[in-house]
């Protein structure tokens, strides 16, 4: 009787049964795959560590460094089974070109090295131990992934008294400044050249690195070099930083992928429970039965429990069988970055681990579920066919008193209706899973819209303007006054203001000299948008980005200290505004500029009325070919293009898992509900209401939950989503972000294609009611 | 001389296909009189649930047809109508009452009566209430009204389901075994209540396996292995108790 149930059961519910493995098996393989990138982050840092003898402590120093006192701290510790100092010739942004492009925007402290002889080995893509030849170099990775700089390409280093060309010859695996968060960035040269550049380098920075017999008494010999080490200009790292710096950069797709799963098992959950309880329903009168000829509990439990644990098992499967290619996909940049992980077990049990916490999980909920059957009595369930068990009303106010005959609703509207109300619990599930599924949707979805929205500039730290034009070569900076004079009689230009953005460092919360490139000019000609304060108009005010401010500990209203090639100013902070560009920690002031300090000059312009933009941007860059000139819409996609193609790609993908998920839920939802009111649907058209006014009726339930999900999430997208976005934007620079909302998709496309895709699975699930006669409801 | 209501003509109803296959009908041809009061009896599995079934349209026959006789409008051929227009012809000119009383489980017992009524003329919702109350102090529950149905007995739901099946005053009333769930004196009652219903000018057809309620009728039909195996009629002149009597001794020798 019991496998008799089960593939009656099944048969029954093909539908149910196979949204619910098919949710199942989407948690079991975001889980999978965050196991599997879990594993493969850890063994492929071990790897590299492991293969490049990474150092366990590390300090970095500027100034000279006496190696023999170094030499002698050393000796005295037996904990040390080796130590080095490694010699660093850092080159401003500016001096180093790529090809012809100057890295004058970069935020990056790239500085030159000799390959190490024991430890700390920079590695190459086949985690050999590299070697370059004179005139070749290994560029960082972050070159290649960013850059696009190939093997072949040209990279050189103009300083004022010399220029040196390179060619790239390969590319290195840093284990220590791999991540995009490590600014410093090693570009290892060959001994012959790096004599010959040292001559021309004021001041070398030096990597004093240790590595350890005892790994356990790392914290102690970081305490005791700090205390009395010999050279300690620097900030000094240990393994566990290397190890997290490393960890971070990829743990981000970890976290989104369990979040994910997260989500998708919440999902299953709530659809379980849903699937369960009408099954309940539909058998207790089998469950009497059952009871009645003394079949014991546990027995009837395991024929429910052994449906859904084959159902968690299979889903499980499916999850950790599909998570190998999608682990591969993911882990792409990560292999690439830090090599092939170690072959240990680690990296097979992982993902079974994940998809199998998922197993467990669904397993453990069933079985809290079923606890319910014992609640059920014999008797109570062989009366299944009396009425079933009151609820509560859904409102207790005397909305519970409609009544069909005082309503002047139609009566299959109001009947739909009063179902809602009367069994709202039955309802929560697809309220629930269309709310989730409009949030999914419409957050990348007004992310996106506001990353491509012209008002996007504001979060740039610039202000809006017709055409931008950027003087980046040397060359360009010089001509900068006859420029601007040009541009000021150019009868085409209504408005012009000229920046020169010069170098300068500030000191942060840690007491550390902190790069701060300072924007000066006339800030009242372009104003920016303010999240506090305002522009600064003398040479001892200076406005912040927010980031900058953060890192400055600084608020309106505070003095900072603020360094330049002429020395250190005190200056007030008047305004913080927003900028995402140059690493987000960025100034604007009205500080005297020294020639040398000059990183690069902007010119900000509105064409005259009747002019337009793209006609005069092409003028201008073929009168001055030494500039580059852009209109403003295209400012935000050059700065932020692989973000802004990365929300786009997100938001496409939410768009179709939230729509897919929408219409699973809805085949689900309608077949169960469908089966759980078989007698109530046969019983009224028994009684001769026709089918269309049936479909009516269960098109309203539908339309009504699906309105409330749907206005659900819209106030939620506006509050929490906000929230949540703006923080995750907030690390980038922008954390007063707000949704630049198209109304016409936000509000009218989004609800109109998730009711399209619920009304269309709908109206096929109440397509035919042929089965449910009042006849085959008696024979039953 | 009576008019023909309702008639079969050679009707047969199969289940399943291939060896699985049962008839349930195998050719039953049966005429309806306009007012009659019909009981049709018959062991388990005779097939006359099914041929209530089929002659109330609720379920399609495989071979033959019913015709309901109209009066006024002509006749219709049930078996050949398109399931809306059968949905139509149900609500409007037809009654139901089943042992279970399958009433809808989200409303009261005066919705309950009301909705075939507001689904059939949306229009006068006023007038479709009041003969709901009246239908219902009829059949003696007025005051059960605003009851929610689980708060009524298996006898009150009974009745409530019998004024939902005149709501919308058909001149055909059917019912299957519409007191087997009931005890004596409610079943007696119920009893009552159809052949006042049947007094007032309709036509009543109800399955029963009881011979206390095929006595209520005035025409007897027995099934048996899906084809009519006897058909008694109440002579006009019989008391009750002779009717009674005379259906008892017809009804043993047919073995039911």
């Amino acid at each position: 009787m019991l496998t008799r149930m089960l593939r009656a059961d099944l048969r029954r519910t093909r539908t149910t049964t196979i949204v619910l493995a098919g949710l199942i098996s989407l948690a079991a393989l975001l889980a999978a795959t965050g196991g599997s990138v879990l594993a493969q982050l850890t063994g492929a840092i071990g790897e590299l560590f492991a293969t490049a003898r990474t150092p366990d402590v590390m300090q970095m120093h500027a100034g000279d460094v006496d190696i023999e006192t170094v030499e002698a701290w050393a000796a005295d510790r037996p904990e040390l089974a080796d130590w080095q100092v490694s010699e660093t010739l850092p080159i401003p942004t500016d001096q180093l070109f790529l090809g012809e492009e100057p890295q004058s925007g970069s935020v990056l402290q790239p500085a030159l090295v000799t390959q190490n002889a024991s430890f700390d080995l920079l590695l190459g893509l086949d985690s050999e131990v590299l070697d370059v030849g004179p005139g070749e170099i290994a560029m960082p990775l972050y070159y290649r992934q960013t850059q696009g700089v190939e093997v072949g390409d040209t990279v050189s280093v103009r300083l004022s008294s010399a220029r040196f060309d390179f060619t790239v010859t390969d590319f290195v695996r840093d284990s220590m400044m791999n991540p995009t968060f490590a600014t410093s960035k090693r570009l290892l040269i060959s001994e012959v050249d790096h004599r010959a550049i040292a001559g021309h380098i004021d001041e070398p920075e030096y990597l004093i690195e240790f590595l350890m017999a005892d790994r356990a008494d790392t914290k102690a010999v970081s305490d005791a070099y700090t205390e009395t080490g010999p050279a300690t200009n620097g900030p000094l790292l240990d393994r566990g930083t290397f190890f997290l710096l490393n960890a971070v950069s990829h743990g981000i797709g970890i976290a989104v992928l369990s979040l994910l799963a997260v989500l998708m098992l919440a999902v299953a959950a709530i659809a379980l429970r849903f699937s369960f309880l009408t099954a309940i329903e539909r058998d207790t009168h089998e469950i009497g039965v059952m009871k009645a000829i003394g079949i014991p509990k546990k027995g009837i439990r395991r024929l429910y429990l052994s449906k859904y644990v084959a159902l968690a098992v299979i889903g499980g499967l499916v999850g950790s069988l599909l998570s190998i290619p999608a682990a591969r996909a993911v882990t792409s940049s990560l292999r690439l970055q830090l090599g092939e992980p170690d072959g240990s077990w680690w990296l097979t049990a992982a993902p079974i681990l994940g998809a199998g916490l998922i197993v467990l999980a669904i397993v453990a909920w069933c079985a809290l579920m079923l606890r319910r059957l014992g609640r059920i009595s014999t008797m109570d369930a062989l009366r299944a066919t009396a009425a079933p068990r009151r609820r509560r009303a859904w409102w207790p106010t005397r909305a519970s008193k409609s009544r069909l005959t005082t309503s002047r609703l139609r009566p299959e509207l109001w009947m739909g209706l009063n179902d809602i109300r009367r069994s709202f619990r039955t309802h929560r599930m697809l309220l629930a899973v269309l709310t989730l599924c409009t949030f999914l949707f419409l957050v990348p979805l007004n992310l996106w819209t506001t990353v491509t929205s012209p008002t996007f500039i504001t979060y740039l730290g610039t202000g809006v303007a017709d055409l931008r034009l950027e003087l980046r070569t040397p060359e360009a900076v010089e001509g900068a006054p006859e420029l601007l004079s040009a541009l000021e009689q150019d009868a085409d230009v209504a408005r012009v203001a000229g920046f020169v953005t010069a170098r300068f460092e500030a000191l942060n919360t840690d007491g550390e000299w902190e790069q701060m490139p300072v924007e000066t000019g006339d800030h009242q000609i372009f104003p920016l948008s303010y999240v506090r304060g305002s522009q600064p108009d003398a040479s001892d005010e200076v406005s912040l980005s927010s980031l900058a401010a953060d890192s400055l500990g600084a608020d309106v209203g505070d003095t900072i200290a603020l360094r330049g090639a002429t020395g250190a100013n005190d200056v007030t902070v008047v305004g913080i505004y927003q900028d995402m560009t140059n690493g987000g920690r960025t100034a604007k002031g009205l500080v005297p500029v020294d020639g040398e300090q000059i990183v690069w000059r902007t010119v900000l312009l509105d064409a005259v009325d009747g002019v337009a933009p793209a006609e005069l941007a092409e003028r201008l860059s073929t009168t001055f070919p030494a500039v580059q000139t852009i209109e403003m819409s295209e400012f935000a996609d050059q700065t932020l293009g692989d973000l802004i193609r990365q929300t786009g790609t997100v938001a496409t993908v939410a768009a179709l898992t939230a729509l897919v998920l929408a219409a699973l839920i809805a085949a689900m939802f309608a077949q169960m509900i469908i089966a759980r009111d078989r007698s109530q649907i046969a019983i009224q058209r028994g009684l001769g209401v026709s089918d269309r006014a049936l479909r009516f009726q269960y098109l309203t339930r539908f339309v009504v939950v699906l309105v409330a999900g749907i206005g659900l999430g819209t106030v939620l997208v506006a509050t929490i989503g906000r929230s949540m976005v703006a923080s995750v934007i907030g690390q980038l620079g922008a954390p007063a972000l707000r949704f630049d909302v198209e109304p016409l998709l936000a509000y009218v496309a989004v609800p109109l294609s998730l009711t399209a895709t619920v009304a269309i699975v709908a109206l096929i699930a109440t397509g035919s009611f042929d089965n449910l006669g009042i006849d085959q409801l008696n024979e039953e | 001389m009576t008019a023909v209501h309702l008639s079969a003509h050679d009707i047969h109803k199969s289940f399943g296909e291939g060896d699985a296959q049962t008839k349930a009908l195998r050719g039953v041809d049966l005429d309806i009189d306009r007012g009659d009061f019909v009981a049709i009896m018959g062991p388990s599995g005779s097939g006359k649930s099914t041929l209530l079934y089929c002659l109330s349209g609720m379920d399609h026959v495989t071979e033959g047809t019913v015709t309901l006789h109209d009066s006024g409008s002509g006749s219709v051929e049930i078996t050949a109508l398109h399931q809306r227009d059968l949905a139509a012809l149900r609500l409007t000119r037809m009654g139901f009452v089943f042992q279970q009383v399958h009433l809808l489980r989200n409303l009261t017992v005066l919705d309950n009566v009301v909705l075939p009524g507001f689904t059939a003329t949306p229009d006068d919702r006023s007038s479709v209430i009041s003969r709901a109350q009246e239908l219902l102090s009829r059949v003696g529950i007025g005051e059960l009204a605003d009851r929610e149905i689980t708060q009524a007995s298996g006898g009150q739901l009974q009745r409530a389901a019998i004024a939902r099946a005149l709501i919308n005053s058909p001149d055909l009333v059917f019912g299957d075994e519409p007191t087997g769930a009931l005890n004596a004196a409610t079943a007696a009652e119920i009893m009552d209540l159809l052949t006042e219903v049947n007094r007032d000018g309709r036509t009543v057809v109800l399955v029963t396996h009881d011979p206390n309620v095929a006595a209520r009728a005035r025409r007897v039909v027995v099934l048996r292995d899906g084809v009519v195996d006897g058909d008694l009629r109440r002579n006009g002149s019989q008391t009750d108790d002779e009717w009674a009597e005379s259906l008892a001794g017809w009804l043993t020798s047919h073995g039911t």
